[in-house]
């Protein structure tokens, strides 16, 4: 399967708000995702349906299929402990655990039951060079994550999700938080994870997503309106209405 | 409005107006082969500044829209378009230009041969300003039909060239009609620029990559 997801026929309930219209997708491996469109419009909901973040919320109901190579995300029987495993998540605010550098990433290793501390020392130096991080931190991995600046504090969260050796990145506005030098190197460091994971990235940035993403969806009150590759979607969009959001004239 | 619809009707504008000047340019140069008025080849030489600095204008508006406004698809398409239109435009000035030049330096034209000159001349202006209105008016269907003209102008100047040909083998002196049929030539590749600025427009407004020959 060359996707890392698809979506089929997918439609999502808040109570009585529908906020996801039948939505099909192919989420493709190893290419940055981006979802675009103006607040409210599904794509945070649709990026929390990959790891089943919406069970969380208790009036959320959700029909269709969203498809792995090896499981229907959404089926009952699918851990959810296990998908999270494979499906990192990387928030709009940095959150750091309030504990060491060191300790952040090897929390969840520690979690999975890892003990041998080269083996988590290993792991844990891995992700931060993958994170592009380690060598701002080597010398300090037992100082509290909360000294580190937020770009910083943004790059351990994704040394954090990389340390689980997931398939798939999400990524909520991770930059909407940080200065532009900040900015510019989890965009880098984005380039580069996307050799070894998917990534699905929603931005209100369009700008980062012509930067960095390989394919776009533009989302509008829960449908999604246009997928294509992003260089299509941002020269010559096919439907009027992601031409006027993109070129900023929506409303 | 937002800005970027200003922006970008102004700089539509800056290039509708450099064309009118380019097309003042031809009308001038075909003119004046005519007459000789050697002061009036000399406005057209002058009006040639203005056409550079026109197209240089565009294209420092075009790096102002790109770099404040970050424009995308249609927008994005108008500015890259209109770059390429202002210098095809340049270029059209030019060649009015080099004619306007061969008439302040020659005395006593071929006037049997330029009343050739009045066809190819009068079918060019024609398919400049029919070229420049499917650009205003955003008309790609008109962009669509017009390179043909294009055609036509090549014919009448083949047909010259022909007339020629026909003068060399009956043996007659034409070694006096060669640079004027060179000067001649000019029109032709003005016609090949305004043929480039069908395409740009169609790029313009399809976003699709047409090539007329």
């Amino acid at each position: 399967m060359e996707n890392a997801f698809e979506i089929k026929n997918l439609n999502l309930y808040y109570g009585q708000n529908h906020a996801l219209k039948n939505v099909n997708m192919e989420i493709r491996k190893n290419a940055v995702t981006a979802f675009i469109g103006p607040s409210g419009c599904g794509k945070s909901t649709l990026l929390r349906c990959f790891n089943r973040m919406n069970d969380l919320i208790p009036e959320c109901r959700i029909e269709g299929e969203i498809l792995t190579e090896t499981e229907d995300v959404l089926a009952k029987s699918t851990n959810v402990v296990d998908l999270r495993t494979k499906v990192g998540m990387v928030f709009q605010k940095p959150n750091p655990f309030p504990m060491s550098i060191f300790e952040n990433v090897a929390y969840g290793l520690r979690c999975q039951g890892i003990k041998d501390k080269t083996a988590l020392k290993s792991s844990v130096m891995e992700s931060l060079k993958k994170a592009a991080l380690w060598d701002e931190v080597k010398d300090r991995l037992n100082e509290n994550a909360y000294k580190l600046s937020g770009g910083q504090q943004q790059r351990l969260c994704i040394a954090r999700a990389i340390a689980m050796a997931p398939e798939v990145i999400l990524m909520d506005e991770p930059t909407s938080a940080l200065d532009p030098i900040a900015t510019a190197k989890i965009e880098e460091l984005v380039q580069n994870l996307k050799r070894e994971y998917t990534i699905v990235i929603v931005t209100h940035s369009m700008q980062q997503a012509t930067r960095i993403s390989d394919d776009t969806a533009f989302f509008l009150m829960g449908e999604v309106i246009e997928k294509n590759t992003t260089k299509v979607l941002f020269t010559i969009p096919a439907d009027k209405r992601t031409e006027d959001y993109i070129t900023g004239r929506f409303g | 409005m937002v800005r970027i619809d200003t922006e970008i009707q102004v700089f539509k504008e800056e290039i509708l107006l450099m064309s009118q000047r380019v097309r003042k340019m031809f009308v001038i140069a075909i003119e004046v082969l005519h007459t000789g008025n050697k002061e009036k080849a000399l406005s057209v030489v002058e009006l040639d500044e203005y056409v550079n600095n026109a197209n240089e204008e565009i294209n420092d508006k075009a790096v102002e829209v790109l770099s404040l406004l970050a424009p995308v698809a249609s927008d994005l398409r108008i500015v890259i378009a209109g770059i390429k239109i202002a210098t095809d435009l340049e270029r059209i000035g030019d060649y009015a230009k080099a004619i306007a030049r061969f008439v302040i330096k020659n005395d006593d034209l071929d006037q049997q041969l330029l009343k050739n000159v009045d066809t190819i001349g009068e079918k060019f202006i024609q398919f400049f300003d029919e070229t420049m209105k499917a650009y205003a008016d955003h008309d790609v269907k008109l962009a669509l039909d017009l390179p043909s003209r294009d055609d036509e102008i090549d014919a009448a100047f083949k047909s010259l060239i022909n007339h020629i040909e026909d003068l060399y083998n009956q043996k007659k002196d034409i070694s006096h009609l060669v640079p004027t049929i060179g000067m001649l030539r000019n029109i032709e590749r003005a016609g090949d620029h305004t043929k480039n600025i069908c395409e740009n427009i169609i790029y313009e407004i399809k976003g699709q990559h047409y090539d007329f020959g």
